[in-house]
């Protein structure tokens, strides 16, 4: 589990988050949804200790993240983190050499449901390629959560039907997904509990299919509830 | 192969494209220098003594005969090793800012493995220390290649052949690159490495606080700089002469590796508390 | 470990390269020649006690060398730590530095500053204020510091020197410790360039005062174009204790050839003993050509060995203080001006070295028995095995040390 809590973060004199609190499951797909500029990937970069944080806590299996952590939980930034020379199989190797928990059966299975051959470079790729080798390097770990920042932004619509399909599959099976997004219609069905941001604070935290049940509603209509309303 | 080593490696590799090149300039500039410098004074030896004005012993008496110290002095020789020592200050700093630019964010990939941050500094540094002593190792193997080609191009008349030993010895800026005892060398290159931890800290202030952080690291490496040179600075004023030499390299030593281990520390804390990704 | 050889290599070559060219200067043959001292005649063991200090020069090659019977040293052949401890410090500070560590911390400079007997080491030296005005320094006052070997007790303090405001510039030319009481020896300039006074100061040490100031050399009003120079002659310093200090003093003439050239033209020179013991100063009475031609060698408390050319052999000349007058003359078997000879004198003992060699110039050593006469030791200095590169050499001996 991912616990955040009274999480606090200044940009200068500009409080950003103002003590968020909530959880991500393991077996569970969490999505952080606010619009733009709320603090979304600040949340990512907190839990993964990528940026100093002003107060509050973050605990990940009850520990507080350490350098084996790593191997339990991974980050799959919007842009890639690997460098633009690198081929595709050079950038496996790197995650082989330095991962005990990389995967290299899956790797190679992700690179063919996306159709990706090993000897590109990932200068040469396109967004949507390269957005699917950045998901693959992170997919192909066996760890217990994934952190995912707008997967789908600025790509075009075959590709972010393949990436959405990723999510239904075995490919995710039984771990905990944290996901971002400002476009929730590509996965709203496949998301199982929501965190709606507004203002630095977490205005609403809900299990997606409790809502739907009980009051009908989906998370686009609790999205206007919020911003809108 | 521990994950230091790995990264070692990567960084090592990382960086070869621009390294390999270097090596080739120096060794094709060096050559060509020798090549150039010991004809022209061939040249200049013949036009002398065949046009009649004087003979070949008066030639050498007037002009001297010529030795590897006259060619290291020119740009053939200095150009490619200034180019060398300027190529690696700019990597000190390279080799952190290339990490967070361009869309590319290879530093996400850095912070995220699964190993003790310091391990990555410690790795640079390194790499960085690698460099500039396969760039030593490269200037000593060359000597002696420039000194034979020397000997084949010169007549023995016209030419003082020098040792290795000779030629580091007595050339200046040859002799704080090339000391005269191993000890030297420990201390010289010591002093290097510990600059570059300081630089490297004031990197990571600069990273963690940005432009706040670019004074942090003024202060920080100020503040080193006069810890390290403490007891000189102390010898120097208010305790004149009061330390004797060896009591003052002692001194020295102690001071330079707490500013090692200060830099360390500092750094260690910074990449683990207060370091930013963006 | 395959992907990994690129590092590897670069690893292996440079602990190869780098530990080969360390190993290699360390062990290989020096690129320095050897030198020794050959004997010629005479008791070998006189020489034992000897060291030349000496600097070598070859083409861009210069380097400070020690050469005994043993053979030679250079500097920079020298281990880290015995050049960091500066090889060409004088031997008598060294000692002192070594005997008294304590004390000698923050004392440096000439050995003239030092003094020692049986029961104390002293030191006093000249502080001035350089830094209120660039063009004068002021506020001169005596850095004084006295040990007492039986009770290791260390006194230091500190006085301005008396009407300290009429000089320009002072500088100590010795320190004795005479009946209990302290004697500094100073060169004082006064008003323009060329006034000159030399100053005996006695002090108390046990009251710390300055008990007594006395001019005992003074330039007299000479006019602008001559010059005066006042030279303490004690070439070892005053570490061996004496009771007699010896001046030369000697005026010039400016002699012009044209508009832009001159020359200085000695006019005057006396030399002039002070004995410490009774304070009294004397002109010695030395025929004119002596006089002129003269150098002072070494002065002891009873005699002044001068060293003067005639018939292009060096001599040496002795003059007795209780008769007044020279008293024995020395030649010896050398062909070479005085100017390019190094002398010494320990224990009765004369050592004369050359001041030149070269690969033509052969630089002879010799030994003589002050009292006797008597040579007790010839030699020269050999280079050992002499390699073709090496054959342009220069070896300029500045000086002698003896044991």
């Amino acid at each position: 589990m991912i616990e955040v809590k009274e999480l606090t973060k200044k940009f200068g004199r500009k409080t950003v988050l103002n003590g968020v609190s909530f959880t991500a499951e393991k077996g569970q797909i969490t999505c952080l949804i606010g619009i733009n500029g709320v603090g979304k990937t600040t949340i990512m970069n907190a839990i993964m200790a990528l940026t100093p944080i002003n107060g509050g806590e973050i605990l990940i299996n009850g520990e507080k993240i350490h350098k084996h952590s790593y191997e339990k939980i991974t980050f799959i930034p919007d842009a890639i983190t690997m460098l633009p020379q690198m081929k595709i199989s050079e950038t496996m190797q790197f995650m082989a050499d330095f991962y005990d928990c990389w995967n290299q059966k899956r790797a190679d299975e992700i690179l063919q449901f996306f159709k990706l051959r090993e000897d590109n470079r990932l200068s040469e790729l396109s967004k949507g390629n390269t957005a699917k080798v950045n998901l693959m390097l992170g997919l192909a770990m066996d760890v217990d959560f994934l952190l995912m920042d707008e997967p789908f932004s600025g790509i075009d619509i075959f590709s972010r039907e393949q990436i959405a399909d990723v999510f239904s599959s075995h490919l995710v099976e039984d771990r905990g997904v944290l996901i971002t997004t400002h476009e929730i219609n590509d996965i709203e069905h496949l998301i199982d509990k929501a965190v709606l941001l507004n203002n630095g604070i977490v205005s609403k935290e809900f299990n997606t299919e409790e809502i739907r049940e009980n009051e009908g509603k989906s998370v686009v209509d609790m999205m206007r509830e919020v911003y809108q309303g | 192969m521990n994950r230091y080593f790995k990264l070692v490696n990567f960084e090592f590799n990382r960086f070869l494209k621009i390294y390999l090149v270097l090596i080739g300039i120096t060794i094709i500039s060096q050559i060509i220098g020798v090549i150039v410098k010991s004809n022209q004074y061939l040249n200049m030896a013949n036009d002398q003594i065949q046009g009649g004005s004087m003979s070949s012993s008066e030639f050498i008496n007037q002009y001297g005969p010529i030795s590897l110290y006259e060619i290291i002095q020119t740009l053939w020789f200095l150009g490619p090793i200034a180019l060398c020592i300027v190529s690696l200050i700019i990597y000190v700093f390279f080799i952190w800012y290339r990490d967070w630019l361009g869309k590319n964010t290879f530093v996400y990939r850095l912070f995220m493995l699964p190993t003790a941050r310091i391990n990555i500094y410690f790795a640079k540094a390194t790499t960085v220390f690698l460099m500039v002593l396969g760039l030593i190792a490269l200037q000593l193997l060359l000597l002696p290649v420039e000194a034979w080609i020397l000997q084949w191009i010169v007549p023995f008349d016209f030419r003082i052949d020098m040792s290795i030993r000779e030629i580091t010895g007595i050339f200046h800026y040859f002799a704080i690159l090339f000391p005269n005892t191993i000890v030297q060398f420990i201390i010289h290159y010591g002093i290097g490495f510990m600059a570059v931890f300081v630089v490297f800290t004031a990197i990571l202030f600069e990273r963690s606080y940005r432009w706040k952080g670019i004074l942090f690291g003024i202060i920080y490496g100020v503040l080193a700089l006069l810890l390290f040179f403490a007891p000189v600075l102390l010898q120097a004023t208010i305790l004149y002469e009061f330390f004797y030499p060896i009591e003052l390299l002692v001194l020295q030593m102690i001071t330079g590796l707490t500013v090692i281990a200060g830099s360390i520390w500092m750094s260690n804390y910074l990449l683990n508390k207060k370091i930013r990704i963006w | 470990m395959k992907r990994y050889w690129k590092l590897i290599s670069i690893v292996l070559i440079i602990v190869l390269v780098i530990g080969t060219f360390y190993i290699q200067s360390s062990m290989a043959a020096s690129n320095y020649p050897e030198f020794v001292i050959e004997t010629v005649s005479g008791n070998q063991e006189e020489v034992e006690q000897l060291s030349l200090l000496a600097n070598y020069r070859n083409g861009m090659i210069y380097d400070n060398v020690t050469i005994t019977e043993n053979g030679a040293e250079y500097v920079s052949e020298g281990s880290f730590l015995e050049q960091l401890e500066g090889s060409y410090a004088n031997a008598e500070i060294k000692r002192l530095q070594e005997d008294y560590r304590h004390f000698m911390r923050g004392k440096t400079g000439s050995p003239r500053l030092f003094f020692e007997d049986q029961s104390k080491v002293a030191y006093a030296d000249l502080s001035m204020e350089t830094l209120n005005n660039r063009y004068k320094p002021s506020d001169f006052s005596f850095d004084i510091s006295v040990l007492d070997k039986d009770s290791d007790k260390n006194t230091s303090f500190e006085l301005p020197l008396p009407e300290r405001e009429s000089y320009n510039f002072v500088s100590m030319e010795g320190v004795y410790i005479v009946g209990g009481e302290m004697k500094l020896i100073t060169h004082n300039s006064k008003g323009r360039a060329g006034s000159v006074e030399i100053h005996v100061y006695s002090i108390n040490i046990d009251t710390e005062e300055i008990v007594g100031d006395e001019v005992i050399l003074k330039s007299e009003e000479i006019n602008d174009n001559s010059f005066l120079e006042i030279r303490k002659e004690n070439a070892n310093g005053n570490l061996d204790s004496n009771r007699n200090v010896l001046f030369e003093y000697e005026t010039f003439e400016e002699v012009k050839i044209n508009e832009w050239e001159s020359y200085l033209e000695p006019t005057e020179k006396d030399f002039i003993v002070y004995n410490l013991e009774t304070n009294e100063r004397e002109v010695l009475n030395l025929p004119e050509e002596i006089r002129d031609s003269a150098n002072a060698v070494f002065v002891s408390d009873e005699k002044i060995y001068f060293a003067q050319e005639a018939d292009g052999k060096p001599e040496i000349l002795i003059y007795d203080f209780d008769t007044e007058r020279i008293e024995a003359k020395q030649s010896f078997s050398i062909q070479s001006p005085v100017s390019e000879l190094v002398f010494n004198i320990k224990n009765d003992k004369l050592y004369i070295t050359s001041s030149y060699m070269n690969m033509r110039t052969k630089a002879t050593i010799l030994i003589l028995d002050l009292k006797t006469g008597e040579t007790l030791y010839e030699g020269f200095i050999k280079m050992e095995n002499p390699r073709t590169e090496q054959m342009d050499y220069e070896l300029y001996i500045r000086g002698t040390e003896i044991e």
